[in-house]
């Protein structure tokens, strides 16, 4: 009987976090998606006024570019989205993994250029799903680069294990995130900037949270001095 | 001369209304300053480089957002009597409910470009009434 119980209890937990989930959707869709298309609206209305008055100028030129690089963020903020919803529906096949081979294959499609990558671990190898990994980790040492204000820096990928997880740790030397934002970091459309400063959807952090979550894991912002250090669990099948 | 502080992270809203300033024939000399974020807005405002005669708010940026704004701008002496129009996307009620509460000028919702001359009439007819 309790098993029963706690499956019931299980999927009551599930749809409560699915329809919050889409609340909060609508909520973000109406102003993160709605942005771009009134950006849009308004350029193009500005550049009918120039046409219209005979008046084409450096200006109209510019407000041209800007109109076209909306419409680029529209694209990326909806493909994000797409990726996200689809998170968990496919499940890949479980493959040994050497470590040093997922860190070169991550780091070999990201901008390393001139940051240093540190491993730490204390395991070389264990079995799990390797893309969804590579896209969380893909998607931690991307933003460590992305946000951090100089052009070189540190970056510490720290793996350890007991019987039931695996445990990752990526810490960066970058400005780390406010204490005031890390509650909202990991939600929906939430930039860092604003996306006229640093181009991005803001969906990153929720789609690793999905991602992490759908392993079997947790995720959360490790406290630390200086830098961010983001630490998440996963799955280990022994 | 009037002094207007625009708090919004979107570069192309902020243009809208620099446009809607430019049309109207006393706005147009008025100084305008922006901030992208309730926290840069702040900082303008506690060193004194801005006193505005109206602030303009957005509600959704990223760092500290227009809620939180108001919220630090009201419990603090020097600042809890600037008067602040909400301008969002956001017609959520709890957004409305909250910032009304914050004692605000006016809640008014972002439209296209053409609908901002009546909030441009309305900003001129509030500050020739409010300038000291």
């Amino acid at each position: 009987m309790t098993t029963e119980n706690e499956t019931l209890k299980e999927l009551v937990h599930k749809l409560q976090r699915a329809n919050e989930e889409l609340e909060r959707f609508a909520y973000v869709a109406s102003h993160d998606l709605k942005a771009p298309l009134r950006a849009i609206s308004n350029l193009a209305g500005w550049i009918k006024e120039d046409i219209d008055s005979g008046s084409v100028t450096a200006e109209t030129q510019s407000h041209l570019k800007m109109m076209l690089s909306r419409v680029t963020r529209m694209d990326k903020l909806l493909d994000d989205l797409l990726t996200y919803a689809r998170v968990g529906k496919n499940k890949d096949s479980l493959e040994l993994i050497e470590i040093d081979d997922l860190i070169n294959s991550v780091i070999e499609v990201l901008p390393i250029k001139k940051f240093e990558i540190i491993v730490e671990s204390g395991l070389s190898s264990f079995v799990a799903e390797r893309v969804p990994l590579e896209q969380v980790l893909m998607n931690l040492i991307g933003n460590s680069i992305k946000h951090h204000t100089k052009k070189s820096g540190t970056i510490t990928i720290g793996i350890e294990s007991n019987d039931t997880h695996l445990q990752f740790t990526v810490s960066d030397d970058g400005p780390g995130i406010h204490l005031s934002q890390q509650e909202e970091a990991f939600q929906m459309f939430k930039t860092l900037k604003p996306r006229d400063e640093v181009e991005g959807s803001g969906m990153g952090l929720a789609l690793v949270k999905k991602i992490v979550e759908s392993q079997g894991g947790t995720i959360g912002i490790v406290p630390s001095k200086t830098g961010l250090s983001i630490r998440f669990s996963w799955t280990n099948y022994v | 001369m009037f002094s207007v502080l625009l708090i919004d992270d979107d570069s192309v809203d902020v243009m809208t209304l620099q446009r809607s300033f430019r049309k109207h024939p006393i706005m147009k000399k008025a100084k305008i300053h922006t901030a992208k974020n309730g926290r840069e807005a702040l900082d303008k405002l506690l060193s004194g480089e801005v006193d505005p005669t109206i602030i303009l708010l957005d509600l959704n940026m990223p760092g500290m957002d227009g809620l939180q704004f108001l919220d630090h701008v009201r419990s603090t002496e020097s600042l809890s009597k600037l008067r602040i129009l909400v301008l969002t996307t956001s017609a959520d009620r709890n957004d409305i409910q909250q910032a009304t509460d914050k004692c605000i000028v006016g809640y008014i919702k972002k439209a296209k470009a053409g609908d901002y001359t009546t909030l441009t009439d309305l900003l001129y007819h509030y500050c020739s009434l409010t300038e000291k």
